[in-house]
């Protein structure tokens, strides 16, 4: 026999605009019925949880690193691999492979991309993409 | 699976801390209904130790299965070695929580010549 789950209430205050757009996306997604913005909301929760669960002080550090020295190392770097690691660059090269072995050691995490490569936002995962239930796997 | 082959290309992958499968290769399925270049497992993603050197997270997508459900996409850079054809392309890899699949998608295909040999059962690399 299936156990009934225990549903909670959130509640928070975002801008207009975003509600506005939420709650479109919701009804277009979900249909035109009482449960859409609550299943949304579900989905929106998890992928945010799971973008967060594994986000240590050291990760936090490096991408807010990139994120301030983005224009420096778009102007400067345009091209090669950069490594960012303890919250400033610690190696820059034309290859991954070298890059890898220069800022080897230096912590143990780093930031690793080439500079002015984006790969695509959203990606079409195709016909045999679905998730395995292996619980909380994150590091 | 059914009896029916599927198209695959045999690749070793390097990471920060080495390649897997060492001098091996790994049979990867290709699919052309994945946007991206590589869609690693979730278990050789950490295997492979790119959790500790992955791409800033500004640049980490979402991807959307046909079913329409979408999955927060983490990503890393790395090298993919062709060994047969002699090639190393460097790129990315993207994994989500619980990704058990293994696949080569269309930015792998790009710069790749492919037939795919069907009565021969054979993925034949120009």
């Amino acid at each position: 026999m299936a156990l009934a789950q225990v549903m909670a209430v959130v509640k928070g205050s975002v801008s207009q605009t975003l509600e506005e757009s939420f709650r479109r996306k919701a009804m277009e997604k979900y249909g035109y019925s009482k449960g859409a913005i609550s299943k949304a909301l579900e989905k929106a929760i998890e992928l945010w949880l799971e973008l967060e669960t594994d986000e240590t002080e050291e990760k936090k550090a490096n991408n807010n690193a990139y994120a301030k020295l983005k224009d420096e190392i778009l102007q400067d770097y345009a091209g090669k691999y950069v490594a960012i690691a303890e919250g400033k660059i610690v190696a820059s090269g034309d290859s991954l492979r070298d890059v890898w072995l220069a800022a080897k050691g230096k912590a143990s995490h780093r930031l690793v991309f080439k500079v002015g490569e984006e790969p695509p936002r959203r990606v079409r995962l195709g016909w045999r993409v679905s998730r395995e239930e292996t619980g909380h796997t994150s590091k | 699976m059914n009896g029916v082959g599927v198209p695959v290309v045999g690749v070793s992958i390097m990471g920060p801390t080495g390649s897997f499968p060492g001098k091996n290769e790994l049979p990867v399925r290709i699919d052309s209904g994945y946007d991206g270049f590589f869609l690693i497992s979730e278990g050789l993603y950490d295997k492979l130790k790119l959790r500790l050197s992955e791409m800033p997270r500004e640049v980490w997508a979402t991807g959307k299965s046909v079913t329409g459900e979408l999955f927060a996409l983490r990503r890393a850079s790395l090298i993919v070695q062709v060994p047969r054809a002699k090639l190393s392309l460097e790129g990315y890899g993207e994994t989500f929580k619980g990704n058990h699949e293994n696949l080569l998608g269309l930015r792998f295909l790009e710069v790749l010549r492919i037939t795919l040999d069907g009565p021969n059962k054979m993925t034949r690399l120009l």
